[in-house]
């Protein structure tokens, strides 16, 4: 009980969003599918379907976190999501635990509501062009308190090497994040265009399994 | 009246000659005004007494943006009779008197080593030298009130205004070569006398350090008398009329 | 959006790369990729170098390639020998390299040698920021204020360490104190307002609300002020209907549903629209 598990697209998009804004604290919430959720279970399954970049700066106020939060919550009910955990990448290089991190409070509220939420942190340390690792950190709240756990399991096959070709690709320059909506409001912060692009990514990879130098768009 | 006609020898010997005397004399003032100047240097107190002043200047012209307390605050902390900026930062008057300042000395010898010397040394060299030629006539006619600027040292009382004298084609020379100085040495060159004449009109008054203790006095009062109106007080209904 | 930096030429990279400097554009990475393609043509530049130089130095410096910026600082120390500012990029390259002893050292010499140079004493600050060393950085921050009180970077820069360590109602003063310096800006209008929305409290909400509607008058395309006017009002409107204040509760009321229409009205080009429901959010009245 309690596993956790990743599909790219959730993935990506939190990785994508840490390397778009490098000089930049980023955050963002964690989706997690609504089918096998149980309404108030503590320490359940999760399994994280998608990831909603939220801001890269003004992290310490509140007024356009609610406005996301509220917003993010009606996508999710009309997609059957819940919204089950947070993530977060820090400003400075070497930190890369919870309590550094911005937007606690917003995570705190999450556990309110969901007693199973996660909180990843991108490990700034790890975050390489050709990931070998996942480059993130799973953390479970109980007693209070944020508590490091085992790294989480990729639903999918290949995830780190369709991430790090995004990555070296310079996909996370089309990403929207919420702060990008609010600036301009055309845009589209559910980043289907970068969903579809892993979709075909991940479609070519079960057909050919070695399809690293496959070319794309 | 019969046509004046120049020796083409006062073209070769007079007119070339201090066209170039002049222009090589203002490369040379550059050069050496480049090596005698000093960069001023400011004190931090200066600087922070000037930002200060912005900071409350700011604050009578954009105080109503904030709201009576903030405002009132600041205030309070520039002005309070006990522990305000203004009634407790202390400045010395400066000191009225240049001479008492070593420093304001050295740059005063220099500049008058660059700028004045020069000017009498050479202006009387090239009188001397070079008085009495008619050098050149321009083109147009002039009337006579031209004729003790144009043919200084050239004393005829019937000769036609558009005669140019030696001593003034030197003076029309070292007001007139500013702009090929700027395409010579670059803007800002030291070698352009006109602007150290204006300089030196307005100099007294440009050199002293504006006092302070005076300054801070005039915006203590200044500020002690704003009143405070709140700007944004209406807003809801503007913006609101704005659409409709 | 990647250039093709090969078909460029240099005049174009020239000017794109000034357009950038001027817009303050942090484009490291795309700087770094125009000065492979013009390095060998630096010359052509004339007295524009010496300033690319220094973008090159903070681009190289973002993407950790200390060769190039200390190669940069070479070729300009070789022109300027003594200059205070190429100190200062030595300084930042030991600063980028974690060497912050010696980067500090640096500073200090240049902060010896001249007292004014605010760019330094900034450096400092910024030191300390890098180390996570935020009550002291902050501490700095107010001891350099002190000096150079009309300096609008260094206020938005405490504004916003004062944000992070939750002290906002000292944000909100130097948030204040930006609106002195830059009273037509509306996004320093619509900062205080968070920051007051931030805080909480009717009084606070009151504030917000005029701050979220100036900014929304110098910028009618201010969305964050428009759903913050929205959430401030559904907000006020809340706390007046239990404390029965008809008066106000009516011009909130009224502010309320403009913010409503206009955001719907502002929406209808949007992907991604926000949902009816959030606009719904309160106006159950």
């Amino acid at each position: 009980m309690g596993e956790v598990s990743l599909e790219t697209a959730a993935y990506a998009k939190m990785i994508l969003h840490a390397a778009k804004y490098p000089h930049c604290a980023v955050n963002g919430i964690l989706l997690a599918d609504g089918s096998k959720f149980r309404e108030g279970v503590k320490n359940q399954d999760l399994d994280i379907v998608d990831t909603i970049p939220l801001f890269h700066h003004s992290h310490y106020l509140s007024p356009m976190a609610e406005i996301a939060l509220t917003q993010i919550e009606a996508t999710a009910q009309r997609e059957n999501c819940v919204i089950a955990g947070y993530y977060a990448a820090c400003e400075n290089f070497k930190d890369n635990v919870v309590e550094k991190c911005p937007g606690q409070k917003i995570a705190e509220k999450i556990v309110e509501h969901c007693p199973s939420a996660i909180f990843i942190v991108v490990d700034n340390k790890k975050m390489v062009q050709h990931l070998d690792t996942p480059a993130i950190k799973l953390h479970k709240y109980s007693d209070g308190k944020w508590k490091l756990k085992d790294a989480p399991v990729f639903s999918t096959p290949h995830v780190l090497e369709t991430v790090s070709h995004l990555l070296q690709s310079g996909v996370q320059k089309d990403l929207v994040d919420f702060d990008n909506y609010l600036d301009d409001i055309t845009q589209d912060w559910t980043n289907l265009g970068i969903e579809k692009l892993i979709a075909s990514i991940t479609a070519s990879n079960t057909i050919d399994n070695d399809s690293e130098e496959k070319p794309y768009r | 009246m019969a046509e004046l006609l120049l020796d083409p020898n006062i073209r070769l010997w007079v007119f070339l000659p201090i066209v170039i005397i002049t222009f090589l004399v203002g490369i040379v003032r550059h050069y050496v005004s480049l090596i005698l100047s000093s960069q001023k240097k400011i004190e931090i107190i200066q600087v922070q007494d000037s930002q200060v002043m912005i900071r409350s200047r700011l604050l009578r012209e954009n105080g109503k943006y904030l709201p009576r307390q903030s405002f009132a605050m600041r205030r309070h902390w520039f002005n309070n009779e006990e522990t305000g900026y203004f009634k407790v930062q202390k400045r010395a008057a400066t000191s009225q008197n240049p001479m008492t300042d070593p420093g304001m000395m050295t740059d005063m010898l220099k500049g008058n080593l660059t700028n004045v010397l020069p000017m009498i040394v050479i202006g009387g060299w090239i009188n001397w030298m070079f008085s009495g030629f008619l050098t050149t006539k321009v083109p147009f006619p002039l009337t006579l009130r031209f004729k003790p600027m144009l043919q200084r040292g050239v004393e005829l009382a019937y000769l036609d205004a558009s005669w140019v004298s030696s001593a003034s084609w030197y003076f029309l020379n070292v007001f007139g070569l500013r702009t090929i100085y700027a395409l010579v040495l670059g803007e800002n060159n030291a070698a352009d006398q006109s602007k150290i004449m204006q300089e030196q009109m307005s100099g007294a008054a440009m050199a002293m350090p504006p006092d302070p203790k005076a300054a801070f006095k005039a915006e203590w009062e200044a500020l002690e008398i704003t009143e405070h109106k709140w700007a944004l007080a209406n807003v809801e209904n503007e913006i609101t009329a704005m659409e409709s | 959006m990647s250039y093709n930096y090969e078909d460029m030429t240099v005049n174009e990279i020239k000017d794109l790369l000034r357009q950038w400097r001027e817009s303050n554009e942090r484009r490291s990475e795309d700087v770094m990729e125009f000065w492979m393609a013009i390095m060998e043509d630096l010359d052509k530049f004339g007295n524009e170098k010496y300033v690319l130089l220094e973008q090159v130095i903070y681009a190289a410096l973002d993407t950790h390639q200390y060769g190039i910026a200390s190669m940069c600082i070479v070729i300009l120390h070789e022109k300027f020998p003594g200059s205070m500012r190429i100190a200062r990029f030595r300084a930042m390259l030991c600063e980028a390299k974690e060497k912050y002893d010696e980067a500090l050292e640096i500073l200090e010499e240049i902060i010896k040698a001249d007292e004014t140079n605010s760019a330094a004493r900034k450096r400092r600050v910024a030191i300390l920021k890098a180390q996570g060393l935020i009550p002291e950085a902050i501490k700095e921050l107010v001891d350099y204020l002190k000096k150079f009180m009309s300096d609008v970077e260094a206020w938005q820069e405490l504004c916003t360490l004062y944000q992070q360590v939750g002290e906002y109602s000292r944000a909100a003063f130097c948030a204040e104190e930006l609106i002195l310096h830059q009273p037509h800006n509306h996004l320093i209008h619509q900062l205080l307002a968070d920051i007051r929305y931030t805080m909480g409290g009717v009084e606070n909400m009151e504030l917000a609300k005029s701050y979220y509607c100036q900014a929304l008058k110098l910028n009618p395309d201010n969305m964050r002020a428009l759903l913050g006017l929205f959430l401030v009002t559904n907000n006020l409107l809340n706390h007046y209907k239990s404390s029965g204040n008809s008066g106000k509760r009516k011009d909130v009321w009224r502010l309320c549903q403009w913010a409503q229409s206009s955001a719907a009205a502002s929406q209808r080009n949007s992907q991604v629209p926000l949902t009816q429901m959030m606009l719904n959010l309160a106006i159950t009245d």
